[in-house]
């Protein structure tokens, strides 16, 4: 089982990443189950993915960071006991601290993970301002990446997306960087994300 | 700034629009992107995310995003050419606005909006079940900083 961790602000781009990595996997003949953790008493991206097929768990009535890192420990066991994925895609919410999530993980005592990777998706329309009223949300949800994707590449202006890539580098300079977009060839984020996939 | 509150709002509306045929992408785009100005206008606040989905026959959908006031509506899908009414969950993710508010202000918002395309808009009643407010600095129960 492999465990992909998409961390990033809310409303950074993280939904259009999972369901396109989710559905790159599974077109491949893997079989996927996302987790989806959502602040609000709605969940929109749980409905989304469902009425596209995707296998969604959904950790409901708190944060992922605050409450549920323990729901989300039992819920792998569960999905490693009754579904046996390939690969789990996490989905926190996007005002979750990755650091508080992944110091769960450690709990998890089922099938031993093949790997484990977390990607942040930074938003460089906002990060300017989310990165100096949100300071450390952001630079937490940065600094716990293997990937720092720069979404919304085909929306920014040439000098937001620089600043990004530089808030990325000040914060994690072990981090690798991809610019990313709606059309971005999924071959080409899959290689730089999970070699596996492939 | 660094002490905003989330208190996120969500809602289930009802949209009969009988002249909304083949607009329905603008009229929701415009709508949600009203909600970030007034958002913005009603005191400091940083807009997590605005977001909506209406989920349609054959599988489709239509999902719409804004994360700013000054950034136009994300939206993806497309509604049937003659849809008349639409079901759409909305929810409102801002950071230093009162639930109460930001409840006000959606409600106005879009009675205003189907007042404008001559129809009508009802909120269905939700469960809250999992109500809570949420700290940008993430403090827990006790007030200690994680």
């Amino acid at each position: 089982m492999h465990l992909l961790f998409v961390a990033g602000f809310l409303g950074s781009g993280k939904t259009t990443l999972v369901i396109k990595l989710a559905q790159f996997a599974v077109e491949r003949d893997q079989k996927v189950a996302i987790l989806v953790n959502e602040i609000g008493e709605i969940g929109i991206d749980n409905q989304l993915m469902r009425q596209i097929d995707m296998n969604v768990w959904e950790l409901l009535n708190g944060c992922i960071c605050c409450t549920l890192s323990a729901d989300l420990v039992t819920t792998l066991h569960q999905l490693d006991a009754d579904y046996s994925p390939d690969l789990v895609i996490i989905e926190p919410s996007g005002a979750a601290d990755p650091r508080s999530v992944l110091s769960a993980l450690p709990y998890y005592k089922g099938t031993p993970l093949e790997s484990m990777q977390t990607i942040s998706v930074l938003d460089p329309l906002r990060v300017e301002m989310l990165i100096a009223v949100m300071t450390p949300l952001i630079t937490s949800q940065i600094q716990h990446a293997e990937l720092v994707l720069i979404s919304k590449c085909d929306q920014a202006k040439p000098e937001e997306i620089s600043f990004a890539r530089q808030v990325a580098q000040e914060h994690n300079p072990a981090a690798a960087l991809l610019n990313f977009e709606l059309d971005t060839p999924l071959d080409v984020l899959v290689k730089e994300i999970a070699l596996w996939l492939i | 700034m660094a002490d905003l509150t989330l208190e996120p709002y969500a809602v289930v509306q009802r949209w009969d629009l009988p002249e909304a045929a083949g607009h329905w992408e603008v009229i929701l785009g415009n709508y949600l992107q009203s909600l970030a100005q007034r958002c913005s206008a009603a005191g400091q606040c940083v807009i997590g995310h605005i977001k909506a989905l209406a989920l349609l026959p054959n599988k489709s959908y239509l999902r719409i995003s804004v994360v700013a006031p000054h950034i136009p509506a994300s939206i993806e899908g497309e509604v049937p050419s003659d849809c008349r009414v639409l079901e759409l969950t909305l929810n409102v993710l801002v950071y230093g606005l009162e639930r109460t508010v930001i409840e006000r202000i959606t409600y106005e918002t879009s009675h205003e909006v189907a007042e404008q395309w001559k129809g009508v808009v009802n909120q269905k009643e939700i469960k809250q079940a999992g109500q809570h407010s949420h700290q940008s600095k993430h403090q827990d129960p006790k007030g200690e900083k994680k």
